[in-house]
């Protein structure tokens, strides 16, 4: 004899020769994607099952580019002043340089101009000076950046001399976390030049750490074979760091298509993310509501189940959108992994109605039986997608027992129910939809209030029986109860 | 004939007669009668299906076997809802209770296990779910949804 623990197998449900997938339970699984980018799906069809030892579909985010870059330092055009920047002059006896916000020259005006001049060069050796503005400091903590770039417009002033003076200058990146520079741009001059606009070649994303705080320093210096000169000068102007964080996202959808009509459809996914969360949200016909968010890592999964209410069955294509949950710069490319998705659809007979009734009093005069009549209430019979094979809506009771003597009970046929003619409440074929007979109800035989024939039936009727209880003349005073049970099948 | 003394018999409601013998109710104070008909509140549409497209449940075991039984119950309400499970054969074993989320089904399992020394035979059961009834009412109406069971008992190694 097998023993009691042996493990239990799994039944072969077998079809019933006329059954279709409107009754009983369907699984439709997800079958397509759209919507992308960003974000890239990537084995999509890996969640159209859930035996498929984990296989998943992933969504991969990448970057938007949707994030303005932040440009430093704070004052970059130097229209008021040269606050923020701090110049260093480097002069001696004979040669004079000075550095100052020059409020009528600029590109628009207002720009920072170091000036030089020298008096005597003696035995014709150059004769050197040179200035420094450095500016504030400031931290990048975006992450690793998407893309880093420097300009800088410059003027050189030589009072139109040609190859007796020349004025040479340099901006650089300087890292004061881990000390280092890194030169944006240089450039020299022996005559004058207008204003232009110089920008770093070369510059990338990796010389800019996130965390590391930094300063722009730019290096102005002159030299010359003459004497007596003055009024040389450098002005820079609109000098700025760009730096634009990476903004990876994903936004992409599953689609469920061809999911049956039915009694009820549950969503049902199995997820996890590799960092950020994500929400999943379904489309309800006009917007999307957000359902679930994905937390979980691997090696665990996130369960995800939800009703779908009429809009979010969507006709029968119903549509589940991921997206990343966190908001500004992004560095990482987060993957949501989908196990599977799928819509479980759920068909058959669904019955509802109210859930109590109330008689009305009666005087016993020990002449006659007595009778109370109320009606049930609308009791509704919903056939969801079946085959229209047909159904009945039958009741039950219990017998009537007085309170605190349940002994004491009403005859076994004095409640009857007498059915109406069958209604609709949207536009349902009445055909073969009929009232029952009605009768005595008890609670062994089920009584049929209405049916539905073979082939009719499908969609939602409505009947109000009324019901009729009869007192006998010897019945004894107090408050009786019943229960009365409603199926359809 | 004996002449019953007229006393108002009440059906349906609390409320209790004054002066009425043989009233083994008449403990407390009366209350309002709630009028005739259906009360306001209704329970929502639900069903309990088999775990796959089919009308009904038909399973071939020998005696001693145990068969699971996959069935769905779905709760077409807006609300949560619990359910009371039921089986009409102890060889049927169902949770007690099952509670679904509003506008969903959940898988429910019910239990075969065929007594051992069972004849080869078809037996016939059906699984409950039932639901309503408001508490407290004198009449309350619930509401019920079975799946048909057909199971085909055949010798073992058949």
């Amino acid at each position: 004899m097998r023993a009691a623990a042996a493990a239990a197998a799994l039944v072969a449900v077998l079809l019933v020769p006329g059954a279709a997938l409107g009754y009983g339970t369907g699984t439709t699984y997800a079958s397509g994607s759209a919507g992308t980018p960003p974000g890239a799906w990537a084995a999509v069809g890996a969640a159209g099952s859930a035996a498929d030892g984990g296989a998943a579909a992933t969504l991969t985010e990448t970057d938007a580019g949707g994030i303005a870059p932040t440009a430093y330092p704070s004052n970059r055009d130097f229209a008021a002043d040269a606050s923020g920047w701090t110049p260093v002059d480097s002069g001696a006896a004979l040669c004079a340089v000075s550095s100052t916000h020059d409020a009528g020259d600029g590109s628009p005006p207002g720009s920072l101009r170091t000036s030089y001049a020298v008096l005597l060069n003696l035995l014709n050796l150059l004769a050197d000076c040179s200035s420094t503005w450095t500016s504030s400091s400031f931290t990048w903590t975006g992450g690793a950046p998407a893309a880093v770039a420097f300009s800088m417009d410059r003027a050189v002033d030589l009072n139109g001399l040609v190859g007796l003076a020349t004025a040479s200058w340099s901006a650089h990146l300087v890292d004061e976390t881990v000390p280092g520079s890194v030169v944006l741009v240089s450039g020299s001059s022996g005559s004058d030049l207008g204003w232009g606009t110089q920008t770093a070649a070369g510059l990338g994303p990796g010389d800019l750490v996130s965390g590391h705080t930094y300063h722009l320093r730019i290096d102005i210096a002159f030299s010359s074979l003459l004497s007596l000169v003055s009024g040389f000068g450098v002005n820079v102007d609109d000098v700025v760091l760009s730096v634009t964080p990476q903004d990876h996202r994903a936004e992409g959808e599953l689609r469920v298509t061809g999911v049956p009509p039915g009694t009820t459809h549950t969503l049902e996914a199995r997820a996890r993310t590799s960092g950020e969360p994500f929400d999943l949200q379904v489309w309800n016909g006009s917007a999307w509501t957000t359902v679930a968010t994905v937390t979980a890592a691997a090696p665990s999964w996130q369960d995800v189940s939800h009703g779908l209410s009429a809009g979010e069955w969507n006709g029968g294509e119903v549509r589940v959108r991921a997206r990343d949950a966190a908001g500004g710069p992004d560095a990482a490319a987060d993957v949501l992994s989908v196990d599977y998705a799928r819509v479980v659809s759920t068909g058959g007979i669904a019955v509802s109605g109210p859930t109590s009734v109330a008689l009305p009093p009666v005087t016993i005069d020990g002449l006659a039986s007595q009778v109370a009549t109320a009606p049930l209430g609308s009791v509704e019979v919903v056939d969801a997608g079946g085959v229209a094979s047909g159904w009945e809506l039958t009741a039950l009771a219990t017998a009537w027992a007085l309170d605190g003597d349940p002994g004491e009970v009403l005859p076994a046929d004095a409640l009857s129910a007498t059915p109406a003619a069958p209604t609709t409440p949207d536009g349902s074929d009445l055909t073969g939809v009929a009232a029952g007979a009605g009768g005595a109800l008890d609670p062994t035989v089920p009584v049929v209030l209405m049916s539905a024939s073979p082939g009719g039936g499908i969609g939602t009727y409505r009947q109000s029986p009324a019901l009729e209880l009869t007192v006998p003349v010897r019945a004894r005073a107090g408050v009786y109860r019943a229960q009365i049970t409603l199926s359809a099948s | 004939m004996r002449r019953v003394a007229a006393c108002a018999l009440a059906l349906a409601t609390a409320a209790l007669a004054a002066g009425c013998s043989g009233s083994p109710a008449a403990t407390g104070r009366p209350v309002a009668e709630p009028p005739p008909g259906p009360s306001g509140e209704r329970s929502g549409p639900f069903v309990l299906v088999p775990g796959a497209a089919a009308e009904r449940i038909v399973v071939r075991a020998s005696a001693g076997e145990r068969v699971r039984l996959p069935l769905r119950l779905a709760n077409g309400a807006g609300a949560a809802r619990a359910f009371a499970l039921s089986a009409t054969t102890p060889w049927i074993a169902v949770p007690a209770r099952a509670e679904v989320p509003p506008r969903a089904s959940v898988p429910v399992t019910a239990v075969l296990s065929v007594p051992a020394g069972t004849a080869p035979g078809i037996r016939s059961a059906r699984v409950t779910a039932r639901a309503g009834g408001r508490p407290g009412a004198a009449v309350p109406v619930r509401y019920e949804s079975s799946v048909p069971v057909r199971v085909r008992v055949v010798a073992r190694g058949a």
